[in-house]
């Protein structure tokens, strides 16, 4: 995939997925454990190059957008910004013995079910422990904010499947 | 400055990291100060416009339910008025009565958005400062207390629910004329936190816990909840209670706003005395 090609995809998936984070998945109401934030795979798919001037403010301005319609204003920005300050990180922990393929980016179909799985499962468990103990803002609810991260954590990675395993085009398997 | 400049070069990742993050926590920390009015929620005239168009979809989904919650709410009150009251003294005329005078009015508003998962929830409504909203008023649905206005714009406004950690609200408890105060721990959605009844006043369960309208926001004897269990906590001289909340908030469509009309009198007060504190000193 070219340059171009790239750029318009994870524009429409921002797009896409602040969408549908505002209009479906916020009115999605599971409990105080489940929260729905599937807009962090945005997050996992951008391409393994993104340098890191950009996927900072792209993070941040991701944040912000959902921030602004759940009335959380810095709170999913805070969060998001700092998954892509570790996603580096991340992926760094990940590598695998032959490095990364340049031109791919870290989806399910081009990287394999284990491989994406810990990757999101770390990423996403990183951007939830975050988000959740600045919302609290306190610790003496440690064990309830566990409690939380983890329901909402095994949640969304199974939704992020999901969503992966539906848009994946013929081409990607 | 060589070595500066490459300090920066090298770690600008690390830095660029470091200023959006504060940013990010100077807004949250900005935003959760309810008195500040704030420019980017969902009261906003793009995001309200959004949320609206959402909710007409969406609204079609719990007519029903919306339906039996109006009927309820008229059953409630028809049961109050006049013509359903039979006159036991005849012959009695009743002029204008001046012993009353009218104090608040309702403003009725539907429900675009809200949350109930969330440490914070917030709901957004389809009226705005042109229908006559204000920050501040209180709001209601079907009898009970939901929450106050926190921010309004023209045509929308953010409504602050009982379920944030920002609220705070005088109740009283008709059974024993005992009062406190009502607040949510960011646990269960459905149970509140009821602090500063005596040991010594007499709780049970089932009892009802009612507005007091100290503030003004709301008037007196709005529903809050039921007692649901009563504890003693070792050391502090009051019960420990947890109040059933009067009402669903998941399942709120449509809402009221309370509008006080001696509200300016009140603060008018208020701000006299702040101001006699201030030039005594």
């Amino acid at each position: 995939m070219n340059m171009v090609n790239i750029l318009v995809n994870n524009c429409i998936r921002f797009l896409v997925l602040v969408l549908l984070q505002v209009l479906v998945l916020n009115e999605i109401q599971l409990g105080v454990y489940m929260n729905v934030y599937l807009y962090v795979l945005f997050i996992l798919l951008l391409p393994f190059e993104t340098p890191g001037w950009l996927i900072l403010p792209l993070c941040f301005s991701l944040g912000f957008c959902i921030d602004i319609s759940l009335n959380t204003l810095g709170l999913h920005t805070s969060a998001a910004t700092f998954a892509a300050f570790v996603r580096p990180v991340v992926l760094r922990l990940l590598k695998p013995r032959e490095g990364y393929d340049i031109n791919a980016s870290p989806a399910l179909f081009t990287m394999g079910f284990n491989w994406f799985v810990s990757y999101a499962l770390i990423l996403v468990f990183l951007h939830h422990t975050w988000l959740f103990f600045i919302e609290a803002f306190r610790f003496s609810d440690i064990i309830f904010i566990f409690m939380k991260i983890f329901a909402s954590l095994f949640l969304n990675v199974f939704l992020i499947l999901l969503a992966q395993i539906l848009t994946a085009s013929s081409r990607n398997r | 400055m060589k070595h500066l400049r490459f300090f920066i070069v090298k770690n600008y990742f690390f830095l660029l990291f470091l200023v959006l993050q504060v940013a990010a926590i100077t807004m949250l920390a900005s935003s959760s100060n309810y008195h500040k009015k704030t420019l980017f929620n969902s009261s906003n005239a793009v995001i309200g416009y959004i949320l609206e168009k959402k909710s007409q979809v969406s609204q079609f989904l719990n007519l029903r339910q919306t339906n039996n919650q109006l009927l309820e709410e008229n059953a409630r009150l028809r049961t109050l008025i006049k013509s359903s009251h039979y006159r036991v003294q005849n012959g009695v005329i009743q002029l204008g009565d001046s012993l009353y005078k009218k104090q608040f009015d309702f403003l009725p508003a539907h429900v675009i958005s809200g949350t109930v998962n969330k440490r914070n929830n917030y709901f957004t409504i389809d009226r705005g400062t042109l229908n006559g909203v204000e920050v501040g008023m209180g709001v209601i649905s079907n009898g009970c207390m939901v929450g106050f206005v926190k921010d309004a714009s023209e045509h929308y406004a953010t409504v602050l629910t009982v379920l944030h950690d920002k609220f705070i609200q005088s109740v009283r408890m008709p059974r024993n004329n005992e009062h406190g105060s009502v607040f949510w721990d960011g646990r269960d959605p459905n149970l509140l936190d009821l602090k500063g009844i005596p040991l010594d006043a007499n709780v049970r369960g089932g009892d009802s816990v009612l507005t007091r309208g100290t503030s003004g926001r709301f008037p007196n004897d709005i529903f809050v909840g039921t007692v649901y269990s009563v504890a003693v906590k070792q050391g502090s001289g009051h019960h420990y209670i947890k109040l059933k909340l009067g009402i669903d908030l998941n399942a709120v469509y449509t809402v009221m706003l309370v509008r006080n009309k001696f509200a300016d009198e009140i603060k008018k007060l208020e701000d006299a005395v702040e101001y006699g504190k201030h030039s005594r000193k």
